[in-house]
Parts: structure tokens; sequence; C-alpha cells
């Protein structure tokens, strides 16, 4: 294990998750919960939030067992070396799969509503780059780069939304389990929702940085909310403006709603300008905790611990991933199709490792 | 590692600095109003081979073709702003016209006639003609509503016949008439005159089940401004109707809660007395009696008396009758409304929304479309009441 100089408090790690949860997803992310749940949109979110909370408080107290390792470290002492490598590198490739989507996306939205002449590589290349070039090396950067943000991200967005408020049609959101209720409905909204947001476990990687990882309980549960809630409000109000048919013929209502949003006074007119700038310092924070997972995991694992070099090793191969769809329906295709599947890696297998660690009474020799 | 810097620093100057979607203002050709019309494809003397070699566009299901007539401006080539004063908005402004088999056709072959590149984004006022609105207007909100530069705050209107004649209405007051018109709506919506009903609304209500959409229609006058004329009443993508302008407010009443600006005459013993809503409250509620939806609507305003002729006997009795006077004329005016909007299947008030919302079992089980909702709306029994209470008669005490 490398040393740990840089503490990280409770507040910053707060700060993570939250800034984490808040991502790229969040302009689309409304209209593929509406796709699966309809008018249940807004349960569904509520479902798919709190599957990932679980699958948060098996990485916090996984945490609090092994104060000193990352998520790394607890696979190799829970399943065994060979096995434990196994999953790490599952969890590694995933994430930088992940990573190269979501800067994809990131692209999509920059070339298909801003920039429409920018080829799109541009904005996936600087996306990536400006990741690349903050500090991954350093824990202590990286979660004043959270911190920093994190305002910048949550009250912008709250304040465009609003306004909005008055556009609000209660007709849309009631039955709120959907029309034709299933459950099935309602758990794949879910699904999707918690595919958005299911990349808080890179917390893991930090808390050995704490300067008490047994305090990281109630600090990630606050932390988790504020996202969460943010992502909930979100989907709500796209919900309560639009209603579910017309969500679902937008590729991303929440940039169609800043746009929609008349601020009294007529003080600017197309506020949606300051939506996609809190929006591009949430896909920034996002993008940096999963490039910062895949640095750290990559770090750990193979005991190579020159950050920059690694950093400028991944950087090729997340920009090949991005580039891989053909086109923007691809690019959703594949991407719900990695989350899904990445479910079981960032919910299922957290609580499955902790449970596995209570009984095989497995703890870290002090 | 200095090296990996000092590249990294080399290709950000490239990277960073430049900019492909860079348009200054003046490079820019922006459409602040749209008129669309349909015309007969004799009246094309010749078409436009843009996106197709002449007669080999391909077969569309309804042969259609579009004329669009667009005022531009074009910042610094274009005088804007106080400039002489006297000149009207006919020398500042540009509108030019052209054709084509559909929307993007038709700005294809209008782009191709200017130098600077068209752009959207500061779109004010679409305007169709009453044709168009008609046959059906899915075409012409796809690709409105396609284009990332077009506002959904911008406003869509429908005039009588000629779309393009509006646009060319020049007020003496504006430099740019665009900007009046769109300008005439808002404040409009501010004075409580017209539903908050803008482009992205509109979209809003043609994609809901259960309710159906509703334009501002305008008509020009003398020339140089545009009243609003009523609404367009539409069902799915057709327009069905269009209202009287009294009809607005009533409509407004049924369903806006925003500050209410339409006054009326009501007659109580010998006199008449001009009464002007200030602010309204409504509610629709929907139940289900023995399988069959009813709506009550009950409608509570705030009024002031703003005229009083033929008499001068003000007081607190005259002012009760005056309340009952208003009530029972409202509710009349009221249903004769809904009557006219189930008679022609236009569900502009949202009652389908309202039980699909309150009761969807019965939605999911019993309607489920919007075509079979008509059928039942339009045998639905649906009561108003008004509540009319007036506050206060101007600074005259009698």
């Amino acid at each position: 294990m490398h040393k740990h100089h840089e503490k990280v408090t409770p507040l910053q790690l707060g700060t993570v998750i939250a800034s984490t949860i808040i991502g790229v997803s969040i302009l689309a992310l409304p209209r593929f919960v509406v796709l699966e749940a309809g008018k249940g949109a807004p349960l569904a979110s509520l479902v798919g939030i709190t599957l990932v909370f679980i699958g948060l408080l098996g990485i916090v107290m996984l945490g609090r067992r092994f104060p000193e390792q990352t998520l790394i470290g607890y696979n190799q002492i829970i399943l065994g070396k060979p096995f434990g490598s196994v999953i790490s590198v599952l969890f590694i490739v995933y994430m930088t799969i992940l990573l190269g989507l979501e800067a994809r996306q990131f692209g999509e939205v920059i070339a298909g509503s801003l920039l429409t002449n920018t080829p799109i590589q541009i904005p996936i290349f600087i996306i990536i780059f400006l990741c690349a070039v903050s500090g991954l090396q350093n824990v202590s950067t990286f979660v004043y780069i959270h911190l920093l943000y994190i305002p910048l991200i949550v009250i912008p967005i709250i304040l465009i939304i609003f306004p909005s408020l008055k556009d609000v049609a209660f007709y849309h959101l009631t039955p709120i389990v959907g029309h034709h209720p299933s459950v099935t409905k309602i758990v794949q909204g879910g699904l999707i929702a918690a595919q958005a947001i299911s990349n808080v476990f890179i917390i893991s990687m930090l808390i050995p940085s704490m300067k008490n990882p047994k305090k990281c309980i109630k600090s990630s549960i606050v932390g988790f909310w504020i996202g969460s809630i943010t992502v909930f409000i979100i989907v709500t109000m796209c919900l309560a403006v639009f209603g579910e048919e017309e969500i679902k013929e937008m590729f991303w209502p929440t940039l169609i709603l800043g746009r929609m949003v008349n601020i009294p006074a007529e003080l600017l007119s197309r506020v949606d300008a300051i939506l996609l700038i809190s929006w591009i310092y949430a896909v920034f924070t996002t993008l940096l905790s999963v490039y910062f997972f895949v640095i750290r995991g990559v770090a750990e694992l193979f005991r190579f611990e020159r950050y920059r070099l690694l950093t400028l090793l991944i950087f090729p191969v997340v920009f090949a991933v991005a580039l891989i769809p053909n086109d923007i329906f691809e690019m959703y295709e594949f991407l719900l199709y990695v989350t899904k599947y990445g479910l079981i890696l960032t919910i299922g297998y957290p609580v499955f490792l902790w449970l596995i660690a209570c009984l095989r009474r497995k703890r870290e020799e002090s | 590692m200095k090296k990996v810097c000092s590249i990294f620093i080399f290709l950000s100057f490239f990277i960073l600095s430049g900019c492909w979607d860079q348009y200054e203002l003046e490079e820019r050709a922006n459409i602040l109003g749209l008129a669309i019309d349909l015309v007969e494809q004799e009246d094309i003397k010749e078409e436009n081979e843009v996106t197709h070699p002449e007669g080999e566009f391909p077969n569309e299901k309804r042969h259609t073709f579009y004329k669009i007539t667009a005022q531009i401006a074009v910042p610094g080539k274009i005088k804007l702003g106080p400039e002489g004063g006297s000149e009207g908005s006919d020398k500042t402004s540009w509108v030019i016209q052209t054709t084509g088999h559909t929307l993007k056709d038709a700005m294809a072959n209008l782009q191709q006639q200017l130098a600077e590149r068209l752009y959207l984004g500061h779109l004010q006022i679409v305007i169709i003609s009453d044709e168009i609105a008609e046959r059906g207007i899915e075409d012409v909100n796809d690709y409105l509503g396609r284009n990332p530069e077009v506002r959904r705050t911008a406003w869509m209107v429908v005039n009588k016949k000629d779309a393009s004649k509006v646009i060319q209405a020049a007020p003496p007051l504006e430099t740019v008439p665009s900007l009046y018109l769109s300008d005439t709506l808002d404040n409009a919506v501010k004075f409580g005159k017209l539903p908050r009903e803008y482009l992205g609304r509109f979209w809003i209500d043609l994609s809901d089940k259960g309710i159906d959409g509703i334009l501002p229609a305008v008509k020009v006058v003398d020339n140089d401004r545009i009243m609003v004329d009523g609404f367009a009443l539409f069902r799915g993508e057709k327009m069905v109707d269009r209202t009287t302008p009294i009809e607005i407010g009533v409509l407004m009443n049924l369903t806006e809660s925003n500050a209410g600006g339409y006054s009326t005459p009501v007659e109580v013993q010998d006199g008449i007395y001009f009464i002007e809503s200030q602010e309204r409250t409504n509610n629709i509620d929907v139940t289900l009696k023995d399988g069959e939806p009813t709506a009550n609507i009950s409608v509570k305003i705030d009024a002031i008396l703003d005229e009083q002729i033929n008499t001068d006997s003000l007081n607190d009795e005259v002012i009760n009758e005056i309340e009952k006077e208003a009530n029972k004329k409202m509710e009349k005016l009221s249903q004769k409304l809904v009557a006219s909007l189930q008679d022609t299947g236009s569900d502009a008030l949202g009652i389908g929304a309202r039980i699909r919302a309150k009761h969807g079992g019965y939605w999911d089980k019993e309607i489920q479309s919007d075509e079979r909702w008509i059928d039942v709306f339009q045998e639905m029994d649906i009561s108003i009441t008004y509540h009319y209470r007036i506050r206060r008669a101007g600074i005259r005490s009698q």
C-alpha cells in the first residue's frame, strides 16, 4: 500500500459523491426513464435511487470494515488473490468503456445542439484531456475540484428549473404509477435511473485516504441524497412540464426545458446557455471521478504508481472507445447495454462482497 | 515528463483556440419571422433545383408546395435601431420569399439565395396560413422541432389565407416588424388576454393524450399591425375551427389562472355596467359517475367596475345584482363555447388529460386513444359555475 499524505474530510467525500451522481446523463435521463415507466418515471427513479443507495451502503460498510483498503484491496482479501484480480480487471474495463461512452455522449450533445459544425472528436478529446491534466495523481486535488464545482453545478440547475414551475401541468404527473401500471415497468425504469447514477462506487478509492475512514457513512449518505434528489427533481420537472408523450420525442428533455424557461423580468432570454455551462461542469466532475477510478485501480492492481504515465497510456484507449459507435442511436443503445450489465458490478457486487466478508468474518488485520 | 508537458501545451494551441462554429453576428441572416403558405404547383414559375433535379422530388403522401416568407435582419448590414425616425419599418428589414416541396427544401432554396448563413435562433414568430393548419401541421412541426436553434418560446399563429401578409405588415413604431408582432403577443399574455400558448406549449398539447392544441389566430389591421382574432382550435394535427376574440377570454376563464384582462358589459335594471376581470382562479373537477365521465368547472373571478352607463345609482345592492348577472352571462357564454368545442370535437380544455390523470384505470380500460376520447367528450356532461366578485369601482363612489 502506498502512503496517504493527503487526508479527505467527510464533507469532501460527500461532495465527491454528489457531483459524481450529477453527470452527463441528466440531459437524457428523463427520456429513457419515461420510455420505460411512462408517468411512473418519478417513482421509478426513486426505485433506482434506492437500488444505488443499497449498493453505496455496501461500499461504505466495506470501507468501514477495511479502512486501509480500496475496492481492489477488498477483492483480493475477500475473494483471494487470483479471483479478486479478475474482478478488479472487470471493474477497470467496465469503467474505461463507461468513460469513453460518457465522453461520447457529451460530444453528441455538444455537436447536436450547440456547435453543429465542430467535429465531434474535438469536444470528446477536450473533455478527456481536461480530466487527464487536472491532477489525477493527487487525491486532494481531486477532491478539491469536486468541492469547487458542486455549488456551480447544483445551484444553477435548481435556479433554472425553478421558473419552469409555472409551466407545470399536474395532469402530467398522475397516476404516479403510470398507465397500465406494472411492477416490471417501474423496475425497468428504476434500473435505467440506477444505471445513470451507479458510478458512485468510485468513492471506494477514496475511503482509505480519509482522516477517519470510519466516519464515512453519514457524509456519504448526505452527499448521495443531495445528488440523487437533484436528479429526481430533474426527472420530475421534465415530466411535469412536457408530459410523457412529448418527452419521448426529444433526445435531451432537460436541455429543452432550459430553452423553455423565461426568467421573470426578461433579464436573460436564453438561459439554456447557463444550464449547459453547469452541465459541462457536471460532465467534467463525473468523468474525472471515473477516470480517477480507472487510474487508481490500474495503479494498485499492477503496483505501478506512476500516475501521469498511466493517465497518458489510458487516454488513447478511452478516446478510441468514445469513437466506436457510428451514430447517436447506436451510442445510446451501446451505453444502455453496457451500464445495464454494469449494474451487477456496481450495485450487486459490493453488497455481495460485504455479505461474504461478514460470513467469512474477514476483517483487516491491524 | 517535461517533454510530454510541452507537447500537450503545443497541442492545446491548436485544439483549444479554434472554433469551427464561429459565426460573427454580421455573418448571420437572423430570421425573425417566418410565414408559411401553401401554393399551387401552377403558380410556381420555375422549380429551384437546389436539393433535387426538377421533377424528381420523392413522392410525398400528400402533394404540397410551401411558400415561405422570411423576415431577415442582418445586423450591421440592414440598419436597425433609431435612425432618421420617419422611415417606417419597410426599409429596415428585408422580406424574402421562396418556395419548396417541404420546409427544409424551401429553406435550402432560401439559403442558396443569401450570402449569410440562415440562423433560426432569434425566430420570434411563425405564421401559418389556415390552409396549412387545416391540412395538418406535422411537417412544419417536425422541421422546427428538430432544429436545435429554434426556441420554444417563439410564437406560432394562424392567419386567414395569406400568412405572408402578416410578415409584411409594417408597424411605424418598431423598426423590425416581427419583433412588434411577437411583442403584441407577449404583452397580450401579460395583460391576461392570451394564454401562454407559445410553440413549446402547443407542441406539448399536441403530443398529450386527452388535450388538443390551440393557437392564436391573427388578422392584419390596416396593413400595419395585427389583432388577435380568436383561437384556432385543433383536433390532433389539424385545425378544425376558429373562435371569436371574446371566446379567448371565456376559454381562459375556464383553463388559465393568470390575470384576466377581458371586460364584459352587464345589464342590470336600467344600467349597463362594464366589468373587467382582474384575477381568476379556476378548478376543473372531473368525476366518474356509473362509468360515465362528467366535469364540473368552477371559476372565481375578482373584477373591477370600469364604466356605468344610463344610470348613476351604484351601491352595494346593485353590485350584488351585477355579480349575479355577470355569473349568469358568463355561464351562458361558456356553455356555448363548450358546446361548440364538443361539436367540433376539440378538447381544448384538457378534460381528457385530467380524466386520464385522475382516473387512469378508466382511461386505460375504456378510452386508450385520442379518437375514442373525442367520442366520449362529445357526449359528456360539463357543468360550469361562475362566481364573480366585484371588488371596487374606480375612484368614483357612485
